[in-house]
């Protein structure tokens, strides 16, 4: 029996929404202990990482641990469906091999999908030495992609003693945002070296888009590293994070 | 196994010239494979996941590739165009790219061939909305994880132009020598099932024994038997024992008829899918046949709507199309000829003899009169009344007779003296094109004469016989030199002996039907056949003859004996 309910289902759609144009199809993890999922696109370029612990269910009750495949745009197309501040209840029809979600406000809605065959591999946790790190406000990050995007395909991010840096350059022109201390949108820095990368920005946007510009979300860095991104979920009990691979800069 | 091995194993081929490097490339190849795998590197080596008769494509385009080869390597496809600009190969644009390639992956995994094959199989299923991007991401996948070499060959297996080198007889060879057998016996498994992949992996797993259990089955096309050419009656008597079975020679299309359940398909002498250009026959076929399953052998003639008469090849030829179907099916009807079968159910015929197959043949079918026949036949032994037969098949507008020897099983593949033809003129020649001069004046800028060749039966090679520039159309030969530009090389291709210098060389892949007036020996012109002919003229493309099936150089001399003996009657 798989049966979890959550008080918000805001976070559910966050962490379908920033995953669906990445991957199309993923394996979710039921288990007592809580609700995983690994995944990366086929490119191996992107990975995503969402984790829900038993305790940031209202309720929660799986007894046996499962395995079940979904296909990502088909769930989104559903939790896009809910209203907000909207209850959530996931649940596994076994045997109509379906997965039901049910949305409870003003009105009480279910909606269900069929479950696919995933294949199930077990995806190591890279372990990347970061040298910096910052939380900054969502918003800020957006209009800062969005910008980028203005003017090009890439967009380098960088954190050094001053702040928070993002350009994009190229013939089209120049964009940058800057994140000086002190900016209220820089909530946190933690630097043991300053840092700096660059990425393909149709991925960050991606990754970006389902946050809402009120939430923060934390950037770690390390020079011609992979990005990682968190967003917090579920007031910290739950986590989504995101891993992006770099780009080579031309000489 | 790893794709990495094969993609080393390629680039080796490439690189070679040499007959034996490249034999004892595929041979070591073979020999790493762990028989598991081996029908995957087989067709991979042969350059698609489908064996040759099985006609499907990958459905990805020169442009589509471009851009997955822009996604996996990080760069703008602008630059992937100007690079492809320079070296013309986008395999090696891949290369190039992969080399330097500006996109990081979190993970690097190993390909396997197992993954390449699927991927690359998988993609014409890949339908309907947004399968076009589909099929970019699928194969940009598979080049986020390749190296560049491997990069290389993933992208020319995807566009279907592997250009190693490998030929189907250089991969019989190969797979004789990996696994202790015979190039015959190889050889022999491949005629019933048309397909060294499975070919491959028997001898792989059970050696000879494996060779010897494999057969021929529904859906596979068998390598048809040949026909043999007899001076005249004479020959035939005396090669079939004073009596042999004759049937109408019919000019149209040799088609295999392979019926399963209610699934009727048509392959040609080259093994070629022909089934969704005859609808027209189809259910007449399925009709006709009464087993559930079966294999039968036959010509495909066209007949004149008006008379119901049999019509030259020509016409026939039109029905080969792949648009307009049921226009043509409609102004050029056909008509099937059944002279053979292969198999009935479960049993396989091809080691009954002859006698023993025609009995079964007119038993399983039921004749639908102007649509499916089995050939006219009689058993004669006297030749007067062989001549009589062969006087009326001519008059009736057919080619003349086939003789067949009453005892003799179906030889897949092989051309024996057990079926033999009796033609009326002396022949046309088919004969390879292995080399070509550009023209002069209004011929400028193409190609006016080509180098044509025999095959030597005993060495298996190609040797000049004429040089041809008469016969074309001003059409012709613009449409001959786009087409041989295709497959021009600088020097003489390996498998020709030739000794004429060429403004181009060209692999052995096209035929041409040639007319002539006579056969000379020892012409002024240095032929490596040591034969030539004289005012050869060119009539058309031979599509259904491979180059392994042209003309010999021991045949011309045979008609060579033959002229000189008429030559001595009249003087």
């Amino acid at each position: 029996m798989i049966v979890a309910k959550m008080a918000d289902s805001k976070v559910w759609k966050i962490c379908i929404g920033a995953t669906v144009n990445l991957i199309e199809e993923a394996a979710f993890k039921f288990t007592p202990e809580g609700i995983k999922m690994r995944a990366m696109d086929p490119s191996h370029i992107a990975l995503v990482d969402f984790e829900l612990p038993a305790d940031a269910f209202v309720e929660y009750n799986v007894k046996q641990p499962a395995v079940l495949g979904i296909n990502l745009a088909e769930m989104y197309k559903i939790v896009s469906r809910a209203k907000a501040e909207d209850e959530l209840i996931i649940e596994l029809d076994q045997e109509r091999n379906r997965l039901g979600l049910t949305f409870k406000g003003a009105s009480t809605r279910k909606l269900s999908l069929p479950l696919i065959d995933v294949g199930e591999t077990e995806l190591p946790e890279p372990k990347i030495q970061f040298t910096a790190t910052a939380e900054v406000s969502a918003g800020v990050l957006q209009d800062g992609l969005k910008d980028a995007e203005v003017v090009g395909d890439n967009v380098r991010f960088e954190l050094n003693n001053n702040g928070f840096f993002i350009t994009a350059e190229s013939d089209k022109g120049t964009a940058e945002l800057k994140l000086v201390k002190g900016d209220k949108a820089l909530i946190k820095l933690n630097l043991k070296q300053p840092a700096r990368a660059t990425f393909n920005i149709k991925y960050l946007s991606d990754m970006t888009k389902a946050a809402s510009s009120t939430d923060t979300m934390i950037i770690s860095l390390g020079t011609d590293l992979p990005i990682q991104l968190d967003f917090p979920v579920a007031e910290g009990k739950g986590r989504l994070r995101f891993l992006l691979a770099p780009r080579i800069e031309a000489e | 196994m790893l794709y990495a091995t094969l993609a080393e194993a390629f680039e080796k081929l490439e690189q070679t010239a040499s007959y034996l490097e490249k034999n004892s490339t595929i041979v070591e190849l073979l020999k790493r494979t762990p028989a598991e795998e081996m029908e995957r590197v087989v067709l991979l080596l042969l350059g698609r996941p489908w064996p040759a008769y099985v006609s499907k494509e990958t459905g990805v385009g020169l442009q589509q590739l471009k851009k997955a080869v822009a996604m996996a390597s990080g760069y703008p496809l602008t630059e992937v165009e100007k690079l492809m600009n320079e070296v013309g190969d986008l395999g090696e644009v891949a290369r190039r790219l992969l080399t330097k390639k500006r996109q990081v992956t979190l993970f690097s995994e190993k390909l396997t061939v197992e993954k390449v094959f699927n991927k690359i199989k998988q993609l014409p299923d890949i339908t309907g909305a947004g399968s076009v991007d589909r099929k970019i991401d699928s194969i940009s996948e598979l080049l986020t994880s390749s190296n560049p070499l491997e990069a290389k060959f993933v992208v020319r297996t995807v566009l279907g132009d592997l250009r190693i080198g490998v030929a189907e007889g250089r991969l019989r060879d190969a797979i004789a020598s990996a696994f202790d057998t015979s190039p015959e016996k190889v050889e022999h498994a491949y005629m019933l099932t048309t397909d060294y992949s499975i070919v491959a992996k028997a001898v792989a797993t059970s050696g000879e024994e494996g060779l010897r259990k494999l057969g021929v089955s529904v859906g596979h096309p068998v390598n048809p038997m040949l026909a043999q050419r007899a001076k005249d009656i004479d020959e035939i008597l005396e090669r079939m024992k004073e009596k042999a079975a004759f049937e109408i020679k019919l000019d149209g299309i040799r088609v295999q008829v392979h019926k399963d359940g209610d699934e009727i398909s048509l392959f040609t002498r080259r093994m070629e899918n022909y089934t969704s250009m005859f609808p027209d026959i189809i259910d007449p076929l399925r009709k006709a046949l009464k087993p559930k399953r079966a294999i039968v052998d036959g010509e495909l003639v066209a007949i004149d709507k008006r008379d119901g008469k049999p019509m030259p090849f020509q016409e026939v030829l039109k029905r080969r199309r792949k648009y307009e179907i049921e226009e043509a099916a409609e102004q050029i009807p056909v008509e099937i000829q059944l002279f053979d079968v292969l198999l009935v159910d479960d049993k396989a015929m091809l080691d009954e003899p002859y006698t023993k197959r025609r009995a079964e043949l007119e038993k399983i079918v039921q004749e639908v009169r102007g649509r499916v026949m089995v050939v006219e036949q009689r058993v004669l032994s006297k030749p007067d009344e062989i001549q009589k037969f062969f006087d009326y098949a001519v008059k009736i507008g057919h080619e003349g007779l086939l003789a067949k020897d009453l005892g003799a099983g179906y030889r897949a593949g092989r051309r024996e003296f057990v079926w033999l033809k009796l033609k009326p003129v002396l022949e046309t020649l088919d004969l390879v094109v292995v080399g070509a001069h550009y023209g002069k004046g209004k011929r400028a800028g193409v190609f006016g004469s080509y180098i044509l060749a025999a095959r030597d039966e005993e060495s298996g090679r190609f040797q000049t016989v004429t040089r041809c520039g008469s016969g074309f159309t001003d059409k012709d030969l613009k449409e001959l030199t786009k087409m041989f530009k295709k497959i021009q090389l600088k020097k003489p291709h390996e498998d020709v002996d030739i000794e004429i210098e060429c403004d181009w060389y060209f692999e052995p892949r096209i035929v041409f039907e040639i007319e002539y007036e006579e056969i000379q020996l020892s012409p002024e012109e240095r032929h490596t056949s040591k034969m030539g002919l004289r005012f050869p003229r060119y009539l058309r493309i031979r599509e259904d003859r491979r180059p392994q099936e042209i003309t010999t150089v021991n045949e011309i001399e045979e008609l060579f004996e033959m002229q000189e003996r008429r030559k001595g009657k009249r003087a």
